[in-house]
């Protein structure tokens, strides 16, 4: 299947999205791996584009950490798990 | 998963039968592939079955206890309009403390139906949270 627009990927951190953009050399960052500079590259492509979420509005925080009960049932409504 | 665990692998409780554990994980895992909500807790798990505690096998029947209370849940595909893919991708920054390595998670979306997830420990030790997000995505 073909996608014509660019994939959204919802991040809840500025920084590294200003980074994915930015090829300027900053010292702090000079120790990443270079492979994860395929990141700019799939960007300059516009295959993916990355754009900022609130942390509220991070759904993937569901795959990351231990969550509260209200927001773990909250998200889990949203990936659409529920009984048959 | 209870917020406030904090599992290590030189915990002070006693050890465990690692065979039990073993095949308790391994079941844990397959169940996976059709809930998505566990896969954290069942990953963060098995990280220690060479050396489990009692703490890790509490951490289990707790995974246990919540499929039992909701055990015919499941991912529901519903017919939908839109066929956008989209991405969300995170990370926690080191709370792994035996070596402080962080969790990168991310799932995928088609439309508004999941398809795609992971839970994963990134390979290298990062030193900022930019970092870690940077190697999620």
């Amino acid at each position: 299947m073909e996608e014509e627009e660019a994939i959204e990927i919802s991040i809840d951190n500025q920084a590294a999205i200003e980074i994915s953009h930015n090829p300027v050399f900053y010292g702090k960052t000079k120790h990443f791996n270079i492979k994860l500079y395929f990141l700019r590259e799939v960007q300059r492509n516009v295959d993916v584009k990355l754009i900022y979420c609130k942390s509220e509005d991070q759904f993937a925080d569901l795959f990351t950490e231990a969550l509260p009960v209200r927001r773990f049932e909250f998200l889990r409504q949203i990936i659409r798990v529920c009984s048959s | 998963m209870n917020q406030k665990d904090k599992f290590s692998k030189e915990d002070r409780t006693t050890r465990v039968d690692e065979e039990k554990f073993r095949s308790l994980i391994g079941c844990l895992l397959y169940l996976t592939a059709i809930r998505p909500d566990i896969f954290n807790a069942t990953s963060l798990l098995s990280r220690f079955i060479h050396c489990p505690r009692e703490i890790h096998i509490r951490a289990t029947k707790r995974i246990l206890r919540f499929i039992k209370e909701a055990y015919n849940f499941g991912v529901k595909f519903l017919k939908y309009q839109e066929l956008r893919l989209h991405g969300f991708s995170n990370s926690d920054w080191g709370r792994f403390i035996d070596d402080m390595k962080s969790t990168s998670g991310f799932r995928f979306n088609l439309g508004s139906i999941i398809f795609s997830w992971s839970s994963k420990k990134q390979d290298i030790i990062t030193q900022f949270t930019v970092e870690a997000e940077f190697i999620t995505t």
